[in-house]
């Protein structure tokens, strides 16, 4: 095909720097790897995942095993004294290893922080995409919905559920599932309206894409930034609406170690022994400050305006 | 009567809105579009200019099949609009929009662009969508290299060449083209005309043009329509039109064209300080209250669009008048 004269023009005076898929891919490795709060996030978050998943073999202790004769022992670098070499962070009141407890509980606080996420997301972002792009009724429907979520109060009706259900993991998951959705259905509400707007939806259905392939892969990927930050954002506070419940004796159940249940279970020693539950509430604190930190992260990587 | 349908014909189409539909507003009707007739035969290029807000991107979006006329009806090669499938209707009409910045789905490289309609249409196999892809691209005077691109690396200019790559991937045979210029810089407007240009007389399509700029519909279309307030005032051969202007807002809006000389200052246009409304259309002839030409009968009685002598149609009292009478007093001719 012969080139257009004013075409070839254009193409010479302002070239595009395309480089090369294999360089392109290093180059989008830098980007990740530029953001400091975004890698040490993930190294913190990798470094719990895998104590989480390979907790068995790491804990030094059975989590469960007590003993009487080796209750309330400090870590070393609280009172040297009484510390017993074998207990790195100590042992509570029933003599159980501090470590391996917190290595353990790190497996719940993940468990239900992700699939706390997964429905709650789910939920959120189905109705909030619908709502945005279809309008008129289905609007109203879903904006009465949120309206009636965010006239109940979560902590409230948490504990009403899981008093009259039983603590269990399962139960937790499903009631703060169904309970944190809202703020996924809000923003990707509006994000959608927004990129409903614009002129390639339009052109996409101009096109002759069906409406679930409009959604799935024209509107989708352009709100999925405020989606990780939600995401992210409602992960954090799973994690710390069930140690909230677990401090109050309705979240898990002993003798499963969770973080909030030890800080539960610590908090009548808190003024002897304040370590144990300064221990697992720094454990939360970091768990949830490195999620929150990757979030924001991968949204500022991944924004189209950032692509330079 | 040739064998052959117009691949586009409007038939009294309207279009009408309720607004202020909340719980203490008074709901109104907007008429975007009202009862337009028109017709785009294969290999034409219409040109439709009007201001903004006179309905000529409502006239464009029902032509595309994404809204329904309230009242009349769009046939696309000689078929309702609204029994195509959207596939079929895809394959016959496509757009270019005014904004290449919100055209393009900024989270897909150029090639899942240009190749998406090829993809949806289930055309060929993944290797020669890749092809067809490559061929675009250079058909718009982009580089291979640019299928790798995403928009936001790309130039105005060359976003607009990705928007018409995609229109033109189906080979389809009606291009909307809504403004798909005045977002651009002067220097890269002219670039995009000559590609239209260039591409229609490669791939025999017809076009539908809008634009507010006239000088940019001179050089491209055959034919012109001029609306005010969803209505079509004047139509007929681009020459005629645009050079011996019958209806006074044709005249105005000639006038209105910006000289590259800034010593000349504005334009006069002569048109009052009346801001044409859709919410409120004055009653007879809409454009009596902004017309340098207006006499008694204009806001009693609303002028038909009528054949004038000198060829195409026009929507004017002062033109249905007989032959002999004084020319519309005012009226500016075209430079």
């Amino acid at each position: 095909m012969e080139p257009i004269p004013a075409a070839t023009a254009i193409a010479e005076v302002t070239p595009v720097e395309t480089p090369p898929a294999a360089s392109l891919g290093r180059r989008r490795w830098s980007r990740w790897l530029s953001n400091p709060g975004l890698v040490i996030a993930a190294l913190v978050l990798a470094a719990i995942a895998l104590l989480a998943i390979f907790a068995p073999l790491i804990a030094p202790h059975d989590p469960y095993a007590q003993s009487l004769d080796a209750r309330i022992l400090p870590p070393a670098f609280v009172d040297a004294e009484r510390a017993d070499p074998a207990y790195l962070l100590g042992t509570d009141n029933l003599g159980r290893d501090y470590l391996s407890r917190l290595i353990y509980g790190a497996r719940i606080s993940l468990l239900i922080g992700f699939f706390t996420m997964l429905v709650s997301g789910t939920i959120g972002t189905t109705l909030g995409i619908a709502a945005g792009y279809f309008g008129g009724r289905t609007d109203t429907v879903v904006s009465f919905l949120i309206t009636t979520r965010l006239s109940l109060p979560v902590v409230m009706v948490a504990l009403a559920v899981v008093a009259v259900l039983g603590g269990s993991l399962e139960v937790v998951v499903l009631v703060l599932g169904l309970l944190l959705w809202d703020r996924f259905a809000v923003v990707m509400r509006s994000a959608t309206m927004q990129v409903r707007g614009r002129e390639y939806v339009t052109a996409a259905r101009a096109i002759g894409c069906s409406v679930p392939r409009i959604l799935w892969s024209e509107v989708l990927p352009n709100v999925v930034s405020g989606l990780v930050v939600i995401a992210s954002y409602e992960m954090a506070q799973a994690i710390l609406l069930e140690a909230a419940l677990s401090f109050l004796g309705l979240g898990v159940q002993p003798p499963l170690p969770s973080w909030g249940l030890m800080v539960s279970e610590a908090k009548e020693l808190m003024l002897f022994e304040p370590w144990m539950i300064m221990l697992p509430g720094m454990a939360i604190c970091v768990l949830v400050l490195a999620i929150n930190l990757l979030g924001d992260g991968i949204r500022d990587v991944t924004a189209p305006e950032g692509r330079s | 009567m040739s064998a052959i349908p117009p691949i586009l014909e409007l038939r009294g189409v309207h279009k009408r809105y309720t607004v202020g539909a909340g719980m203490l507003a008074r709901r109104r009707t907007l008429t975007a579009v009202a009862g337009v007739s028109l017709k785009v035969d294969r290999g034409e290029v219409l040109g439709l200019v009007g201001e903004s807000g006179c309905g000529k991107s409502t006239l464009a979006r029902m032509m595309l099949g994404l809204e329904e006329p309230s009242e009349g009806e769009v046939l696309l090669d000689g078929r309702p609009i609204g029994s195509l499938g959207r596939l079929e209707r895809g394959r016959l009409v496509q757009p270019v929009f005014q904004d290449p910045y919100s055209s393009l789905n900024p989270r897909r490289n150029v090639a899942a662009i240009i190749g998406l309609p090829l993809a949806v249409h289930g055309v060929g196999t993944a290797a020669e969508r890749r092809d067809a892809v490559e061929e675009m691209l250079g058909l718009v005077g982009l580089a291979p290299r640019h299928a790798e691109a995403f928009p936001s690396q790309l130039s105005g200019g060359q976003r607009q060449r990705v928007a018409i790559a995609r229109a033109l991937v189906l080979r389809p045979t009606l291009v909307v083209c809504d403004e798909p210029t005045s977002a651009l810089d002067v220097s890269v407007q002219s670039q995009i005309l000559n590609l239209l240009l260039d591409l229609r007389e490669k791939l025999g399509l017809s076009y539908l043009f809008i634009s507010h700029n006239l000088a940019v519909v001179q050089m491209l279309a055959g034919r012109v329509a001029a609306m005010y307030l969803g209505r079509v005032v004047e139509e007929g051969v681009a020459e005629r039109v645009l050079g011996h202007p019958r209806h006074p807002y044709t005249a105005a809006l000639l006038a209105s064209v910006l000289t590259p000389d800034p010593s000349l200052g504005l334009p006069e246009m002569r048109l009052g300080t009346a801001f044409p409304n859709p919410l409120s259309v004055p009653p007879g002839c809409a454009f009596h209250p902004r017309c340098p030409a207006v006499f008694d009968r204009c806001p009693r009685e609303a002028p038909a669009l009528l054949p004038c002598p000198e060829g195409g149609r026009a929507a004017c009292h002062l033109v249905e008048q007989p032959e002999g009478g004084p020319p519309p007093a005012g009226l500016v001719q075209a430079a």
